[in-house]
């Protein structure tokens, strides 16, 4: 009798606490984002729960999922999903207070995805089999036959796709295709996923490697003597194409506005400080400072490759260009 | 089960066969090709050294005076607790310049990758299958037919072949089977180890997504070979399986090993060295680093989790799996030989489409189990219920109708039938079988990740979404959390074992 007042007591508390409760899919991996997540419910008052994945099975579950989806927010780990998700119609669109807390850069052009911290491609590379000097100015440079067998790349990660689309939109289908090629051709050995190439320029598997920025620092984090570096291409090269994770509200969600409410603490300095601090992300709202073990935010994008993010939801041409060229 | 083995099938269909031309031109490039003979010569590498491994220490931990026999088996099984990337992610950390072994020991390895590196974690992963299946037959060994045999002069080699192989054939086949099927199925040790299989091929394609035809065609392609595998693993157990028709069964004397016991005791701690303890050992040295974030991951609720589906699927399996097997092994002809395929073929499809099946059929049909328990047990009972079929048949096959038959005629009903006779004589092939279903559940990924509860975390999610950040300090707690769950149900199983001596 006792147990059971005390039960519908909190229940009744915890129904007040919490007067909205929001799902999110993310495909930001658990290990990375919990314990911000417990600041969410602390901070918005909106109880938060989570839903675990790989960004394009998450993806690919809110398509079959379809009106059925019990998920108000997407939180993907990159832009391209996001905007093909946008694409077939399945995201709603963002208030413009929202959309207006990070740089034009980083948003959806159609308002329906809004970035909540940045990552940047970059060259990565063995410190004690790599001369400094040596290193390729450009990601079309690693086709030199003196590079033969050394590099390493992802084909089935979702950022080097979204690499991939991007020299697509740049630099044409015609020349990605052919620098494709000459790399399969150079014997550029395929992980199978970026912390596998980062362990392979450790064990002197490969010399360079084609990885996310924050891999590395994650590495030397626990391991200050990991013999591997990394830099970027020279300014403007499509190597260093800077993508985004971000967060969406999915169209025909109950609870947008608490889902928004939610979308606006990943933006606000905390969550920001916490992205760039904790995660070695760059953050992405207006205003927001970057770890300083990260090179600076504005060398970052001096050097980043200028290209609208929303070209990156063309992956199915991707797609097809890697099966083409046999590296899918 | 029927509807649930056949609708992922048919959904896999739709969409390979609803999409736009030149996707069947992929399906036949020469890529296709190579994965599908590279997925034979791994099954058969794979097979070979596990039979390799698996026989002598059966036979050791069955048939010989050995002290800590129980220890042995148990240490024999736990390899299959250890999931496949963890296993690949602790080979690669142990070779080349920057390896463990160099680090620690000052000895630079060979970094296991390719063809060799897959062999070998493949191997130690999944010879289990083979001992434990063997060791199931070893035990119930009939030695009046060695005894007859040695009574028309036949010695070593012959006496094995006329005596004792036809014996365990079937444990072995069933054994054979499921290590093969394990490595068809396997993307996690061989994308890690880059060597391209027809799953790691079907795994590369999920990965885009948005167009699910590619992975749909090779999976109908991995499914067609697993049929065709499965129809001659039939024609193999045909007519040689008929069940022994002996009412007494007595067990066969142990052999001593004389001066042989150094070597077998050598043997098989070198066995374990390899399979359990390198990768434990890796574990641990991951697991005593300064954790690399501020971890809230909880290891306790995860584990409450893991138990669940684990304990909840190995329960469910043996109660699914025996009405099959009855009609199968006592049933003459191809229907019933068929029936008994068909978990088989739920083991075959891949767990990506399987599960994208399964959010399609639910949402479709009974939208209330949609992301609840009982569906995603089901969809684990499904894909795992081949792992409980072997172990039940091949002692299922040496249980005589008549004792069932004496059991009616006696006036007892089918349940008491059941309790007093069947279940008993059943039982040590029933608790293979559900060690066999709890591991494999306890570091199951992709069916997880994908059709369980909002919120719902295993300690193999928390394996995974660590190692995936390079975690790997903080991982390696949850990967030992996993080994310390199953080696206690191992345990509580054994001691069921024990019990009915």
């Amino acid at each position: 009798m006792f147990n059971a007042r005390v039960l519908a007591t909190v229940l009744a508390m915890t129904s007040f606490i919490y007067a909205e409760e929001v799902v999110i899919y993310s495909g930001r991996s658990r290990s990375l984002v919990a314990p911000l997540v417990k600041r969410i419910e602390a901070k918005t008052g909106v109880k938060v729960t989570m839903r675990y994945g790989k960004t394009a099975h998450l993806a690919m579950l809110l398509m079959e999922e379809g009106e059925h989806s019990p998920a108000d927010i997407f939180w993907a780990q990159d832009a391209g999903a996001l905007s093909a998700l946008a694409q077939k119609g399945k995201l709603a669109p963002l208030p413009k207070s929202l959309l207006e807390k990070v740089p034009v850069a980083f948003r959806d052009s159609g308002g329906r995805w809004v970035a909540t911290s940045g990552r940047a491609r970059v060259l990565a590379y063995s410190k004690r089999r790599v001369d400094t000097a040596d290193l390729p100015k450009s990601v079309f440079e690693l086709t030199d036959p003196k590079w033969k067998g050394l590099v390493g790349w992802a084909p089935t990660n979702g950022s080097f796709q979204a690499f991939v689309t991007a020299m697509r939109a740049r630099e044409g289908e015609e020349k990605t295709r052919k620098w494709l090629k000459a790399m399969i051709a150079n014997g550029t050995k395929a992980y199978a996923k970026n912390t596998p190439i980062l362990q392979a320029l450790a064990a002197g598997e490969i010399d360079i490697g084609l990885p996310n920025h924050y891999y590395l620092l994650r590495f030397l984090a626990s391991d200050p003597e990991f013999p591997v570096a990394q830099t970027v291409f020279q300014a403007g090269d499509i190597g260093n194409l800077v993508n985004v994770a971000g967060a969406a509200v999915r169209k025909g969600s109950k609870k947008s506005a608490a889902a928004q409410k939610v979308i606006e603490f990943l933006l606000s300095p905390e969550a920001q400080g916490y992205f760039t601090e904790k995660v070695f992300e760059y953050p992405v709202a207006n205003g927001a400072v970057a770890n300083k073990k990260l090179l600076p935010m504005d060398e970052m994008q001096k050097n980043a490759a200028s290209i609208d993010l929303n070209v990156l939801k063309d992956l199915a041409g991707t797609l097809e260009l890697m099966r083409d060229v046999g590296l899918l | 089960m029927v509807v649930g083995v056949f609708a992922p099938l048919g959904y896999l269909a739709y969409f390979a066969l609803t999409s736009e031309t030149g996707s069947f031109a992929f399906v036949v490039r020469a890529q296709t090709l190579t994965a599908v003979w590279n997925t034979f010569a791994l099954a058969a590498a794979v097979l070979f050294f596990g039979t390799l491994i698996a026989a002598p220490y059966a036979f050791l931990t069955t048939r010989a005076r050995l002290r800590g026999e129980r220890l042995f088996v148990l240490l024999g099984a736990l390899p299959l607790a250890i999931p496949g990337y963890v296993l690949a992610m602790v080979w690669l950390g142990i070779g080349g310049d920057y390896g463990l072994s160099q680090r620690v020991l000052g000895v630079g390895l060979w970094r296991a990758n390719g063809f060799w590196g897959a062999t070998l974690a493949l191997t130690v992963y999944t010879f289990p299958y083979l001992f434990l299946n063997l060791r199931a037959a070893l035990t119930r060994l009939d030695p009046s037919l060695a005894e007859v045999a040695r009574s028309h002069g036949l010695r070593g080699w012959a006496l094995w072949r006329a005596a004792i192989l036809p014996q365990v054939r079937a444990a072995y086949l069933a054994g054979a089977l499921l290590v093969v099927l394990h490595v068809l199925a396997d993307f996690g040790v061989t994308s890690l180890m880059r060597f391209e299989t027809l799953s790691f091929a079907i795994y590369r394609q999920a990965q885009g997504a948005f167009d699910r035809t590619y992975a749909a065609w090779l999976s109908l392609v991995l499914v067609g070979l697993t049929a065709v595998l499965l129809f001659v693993d039939m024609r193999f157990l045909r007519g040689r399986l008929k069940p022994v028709s002996g009412a007494t069964i007595r067990f066969a004397p142990r052999v001593a090993l004389g001066r042989w016991t150094a070597p077998a005791y050598l043997y098989l701690v070198g066995v374990i060295g390899f399979s359990l303890l390198v990768p434990v050992a890796a574990l641990f040295l991951w697991a005593s680093q300064p954790p690399e974030f501020d971890s809230v991951i909880s290891w306790k609720h995860a584990m409450r989790n893991s138990l669940v589906l684990g304990v909840g699927a190995a329960v469910c399996a043996p109660a699914l799996v025996l009405p099959i097997l009855r009609v199968s092994v006592r049933r003459e002809g191809l229907w019933a030989r068929l029936l008994e395929r068909i978990p088989y073929l739920g083991y075959a499809i891949p767990p990506l489409p399987l599960a994208l099946a399964f959010v399609w059929l639910t949402l479709s049909v009974v939208p209330d189990l949609y992301q609840t328990l009982p569906l995603l047990l089901a969809a684990l009972l499904l894909r795992f219920l081949a792992e409980a079929v072997g172990p039940i048949r091949s002692l299922l096959m040496r249980l005589p109708e008549r004792v069932e038959e004496a059991s009616y005629a006696l006036g007892f009903g089918w349940l008491a039938t059941l309790r007093r006779v069947t279940a008993p004589l059943l039982r040590r092939g029933v608790l293979i079988a559900m060690a066999f279903v709890f591991l494999a559940v306890v570091k199951e990924l992709p069916l997880t990740l994908i059709l369980a509860p909002n919120g719902f975390d295993t300690l193999a999610t928390n394996v995974w979404t660590h190692m995936e950040e390079a975690h790997f300090a903080l991982a390696a707690p949850h990967a030992l959390a996993i080994l310390a769950v199953a080696g206690i149900f191992v345990t509580i199983l054994q001691f069921g074992e024990q019990e009915q001596k």
